[in-house]
């Protein structure tokens, strides 16, 4: 009888070789270039343009290095199959609380702490959001906030507060609020609310019931459109869809939306603000802080590193600064004149006044925001008061976290912060 | 045709570069290495220890067929299977060393795969063997499952150090401003090799469920399978024409060379692509057929679409191009009825009347069992010549290729016969007249009784 049993070792062995033959022929490379390759999170042309512009010009100045650029895998499953084999980049390019929560705790990101990086170009403050169990996984070189969008076609001076946007609304203005309790943290400190400390703990106040009532009054305006849902319908969400078709004047949405905007509505339609100013004065919101990271499995850790002091140089931020994709520097030394370009300087007028709270708590996936979800949902169909709300919100704290206790029983120790 | 553009494969290389100098991956390869040495050394072990001794246990054991049958399938399966399930053992163990010392372990693990693929490979060449002669369970070895197996296992190991969908995507070359990738290359060769022969394999399993199982004729249903394989295999070549993304102007350039080409040289070709389908649609031929071409009898073993194979009975294979059964004539003996007549011219003395005789030789005829009763044997006296009668003893075959043997030994049977009843077999009687010699002996020799003549 045939029995080809005998081959297949054979078959595995020749690929191992295979393998390791490469791996002896890249030690010893008689190449002169060093590959080094990068992933970015980008989706957008203009996204990837600028990380590539960036990177090519470090390959100018480096011509023996051969920076490669790529996208990320849009599967997480690749992702995560490729960066736990060691089959990752070399370096990382992305939102920082992605790199620090979906991989740090695997191991996947070197501590950048222990090489001597400098943080003192960093606008003041940020520096306190990247660190994660005393350890620094990404260095940040961008940051995308929450702005007031507005259509320059049928808005000539944007609202500059609450009170202006309610009546704005009266008028007949149309407005989109996206309302879940990530997206709509703004609210919460427009009212000065301490409602989420440092520490991460809920703590329900007046001023966080009065931003729910002020919702609920814009709620009762018929040209207000809330969307608690965020779904998205063909990588946008129903209220970006209105704004991008011109059917709303007012958005308040994330910075980076606004490459999308520019191109469907063009240069003279878009126009951004700083959100509209609370009770005490300017609203404060969490920035999503966008960094680089570098492997554990990288074997150029002296070229990765020189690359992070490439990326948050000053020319770098510049390019960054003037790529118009919704994501400004954090450079403290990068000035964007409002008068050369009011979008990106108006998204950094907004960074100013960032609320600085630990990484682990700017992560739309944390508890506390899937808690809110639930409340804010009860709130606008009326089954939960906004005076209830806060007692609610750590009640489906508390539940979210026993059933989460619950499923992952003897885990504890390797949970997420 | 463009230059060839290979910044795309160049760069996928350098990614590959980056990947096998990572000291992690090296460690991970190394380990996984290893692993399938230790699952080589132990299958060996286990071999030897207890399979092979199992394997003549169970080869002297006496087991009813179907018992027999089940308990060898099982055996072989375990036997087949065991090196990659101790693969996977050793990977799960040496995985959960790795995480005990914080190593990363993905590339391992997902190496893991190929010996899941090893395990599905090895239950289908088990039931192979246990479902095919052992030729053709060879025959799709060699050609399908294991060259499937390689690239499979090739597959999912590349798949891991670059993307092979973006590498399927590299443009390698334009045609006729057409962008030809390198997956559309692989799926024309590769793809198409492993569909035809998937769909030979196919064909032959149903062939065999069909002779197995119902009473259709073989080989019409042989004859039914290879058209509907040829249409099937078609139906491949043109989807993976699709894939080249010609745009019609180039189709049309391309099929007007083609005409011309069909025109001149491929004129034969295609004179025996249609005689071939013909021969199909007709079915004035089947394998399986005894036909009688230049005055050599051979069975018809297979009909393809250029040529036709047949054997000889002296196991010579003929490769005969399929316009000849169109361009000259042939003999069948299996074309509507298999059954076939002998004809025996037996010699015997005029001692015992006629009747008698011819019924010796029906009955001679009808006690071999290859004899058909029906239509039953038959015997004429052909003329009476020199003392003997001449008899024709005709009978009915379903095997012409058994007609010589069946002959021979029919005859030998009416020998038998003749000499028990006493009925000789003529030999030729001859007369020779010395008359003359004897005169002129007599004139020129001296007396015999001494007186002389001279």
């Amino acid at each position: 009888m045939y029995h080809s049993r005998s081959k297949f070792p054979s078959i595995i062995i020749v690929l191992v070789l295979f393998f390791g033959l490469s791996a002896c022929q890249s030690g010893g490379s008689s190449i002169a270039t060093t590959p080094i390759l990068v992933w970015h999170q980008y989706t957008t042309a203009a996204e990837e343009a600028m990380v590539k512009e960036i990177f090519a010009d470090y390959s100018e100045q480096n011509p023996n290095v051969n920076v490669i650029v790529e996208a990320a895998p849009e599967s997480l499953d690749r992702y995560d199959g490729q960066v736990g084999a060691g089959l990752g980049p070399d370096i990382l390019v992305g939102g920082v609380s992605d790199i620090l929560y979906e991989g740090n705790y695997l191991g996947y990101w070197q501590d950048l702490g222990s090489y001597d990086v400098d943080l003192d170009f960093l606008l003041p403050g940020i520096d306190a959001m990247l660190e994660a169990e005393g350890e620094l996984y990404a260095l940040p070189y961008a940051a995308t906030t929450t702005v007031l969008f507005y259509n320059k076609e049928t808005v000539d001076l944007p609202a500059q507060d609450l009170d202006q946007l309610l009546s704005a609304a009266n008028e007949g203005w149309r407005i989109g609020i996206p309302f879940n309790a990530y997206r709509a943290l703004w609210g919460i400190r427009a009212f000065n609310s301490e409602l989420i400390g440092a520490d991460g703990s809920l703590r329900p106040d007046q001023a966080f019931e009065e931003w729910l009532v002020w919702i609920k009054r814009a709620q009762n305006q018929p040209t207000v459109f809330i969307d608690d849902s965020m779904q998205f319908v063909g990588g946008q969400t129903v209220l970006d869809k209105l704004f991008t078709d011109g059917k709303l004047d007012y958005l308040i949405g994330t910075s980076d939306l606004l490459p999308d905007f520019l191109a469907t509505l063009g240069e003279d339609a878009v126009g951004a603000a700083k959100l509209p100013a609370g009770v005490n004065g300017a609203t404060q919101v969490p920035p999503e802080l966008e960094g680089i990271a570098i492997s554990t499995s990288t074997a150029n850790l002296e070229i990765a590193l020189d690359l992070l002091h490439h990326i948050t140089d000053i020319k770098a931020q510049r390019i960054l600064a003037r790529s118009r994709i919704g994501r400004v520097p954090v450079h403290r030394d990068v000035f964007i004149d409002e008068r050369l370009d009011p979008l990106e300087a108006a998204i950094q007028q907004q960074l100013d006044q960032a609320w600085i709270m630990p990484i682990s708590l700017v992560d739309i996936n944390h508890p506390i925001y899937i808690a809110g979800d639930r409340v804010y949902f009860g709130v606008l169909s009326g089954k939960v008061s906004p005076a209830e709300a806060g007692k609610v919100w750590l009640e489906e704290l508390a539940a979210l976290e026993a059933e989460e206790a619950d499923s992952m029983p003897g885990e504890e120790g390797s949970q997420q912060p | 045709m463009n230059g060839i553009d290979f910044s795309e494969l160049v760069e996928m290389i350098n990614v590959f570069r980056v990947y096998v100098g990572r000291a992690n991956v090296w460690e991970q390869l190394v380990a996984f290495g290893v692993v399938v040495f230790a699952a080589v050394f132990l299958t060996g072990l286990l071999d030897w220890l207890f399979f092979r001794p199992l394997s003549q246990l169970i080869a002297r054991s006496r087991w009813g067929i179907w018992t027999g049958r089940t308990l060898s399938f099982l055996f072989n399966l375990v036997r087949a299977v065991a090196f990659p399930v101790l693969g996977i053992l050793l990977v799960q163990a040496l995985v959960g060393y790795r995480e005990s010392l914080d190593q990363l372990t993905g590339l391992i693990e997902r190496l893991q795969t190929i010996f899941s693929t090893i395990i599905i490979f090895e239950v289908l060449i088990t039931a192979l063997n246990a479902n095919f002669d052992e030729e053709q369970a060879r025959r799709f070895n060699r050609r399908l499952l294991f060259p499937l197996l390689v690239v499979v296992v090739s597959a999912q190991a590349l798949n891991h150090l670059v993307d092979i969908r973006r590498m399927a995507s590299i443009v390698v070359a334009s045609i006729f401003d057409s962008p030809l990738t390198l997956g559309a290359i692989l799926l024309a060769t590769f793809g198409l090799y492993f569909y035809t022969d998937a769909i030979n394999a196919l064909q032959t399993f149903i062939l065999n469920i069909i002779t197995r199982f119902t009473n259709a004729d073989p080989g019409a249903a042989e004859a039914t399978l290879t058209l509907l394989r040829y249409a099937l295999i078609l139906v491949g070549i043109l989807f993976v024409l699709s894939q080249f993304n010609l745009n019609p102007t180039t189709l049309a350039a391309v099929t007007g060379g083609l005409s011309v080409g069909v025109g001149f040289g491929l004129r034969e070709i295609l004179s025996n692509f249609i005689s071939g389908i013909l021969l199909l649609l007709e079915r004035s031929l089947h394998p399986g057929d005894v036909i009688e071409l230049d005055g050599e009898l051979a069975v018809v073993e297979n009909l393809s679409i250029r040529a036709t194979t047949l054997r000889t009975l002296s196991n010579v294979e003929l490769v005969v191009p399929n316009q000849t059964f169109f361009t000259s004539s042939f003999k069948t003996y299996t074309g509507s009825d298999r059954t076939v007549g002998v004809f025996i011219r037996i010699k015997t003395d005029c001692v015992i009347e006629p009747p008698a005789v011819m019924n010796l030789l029906c009955n001679a005829a009808l006690d071999h069992e290859d004899v058909l009763p029906s239509p039953s044997p038959s015997a004429q006296i052909l003329e009476y010549a020199n003392n003997e009668a001449i008899f024709q003893l005709a009978f009915w075959i379903d095997n012409p290729l058994n007609s010589a043997r069946i002959s021979s030994e029919v005859k030998t049977r009416i020998w038998h016969a003749l000499k028990e009843n006493n009925v000789a077999l003529p030999f030729p009687e001859v007369e020779l007249h010395f008359e003359k010699l004897v005169q002129t002996l007599a004139a020129v020799l001296p007396n015999t009784d001494g007186a002389g003549t001279a």
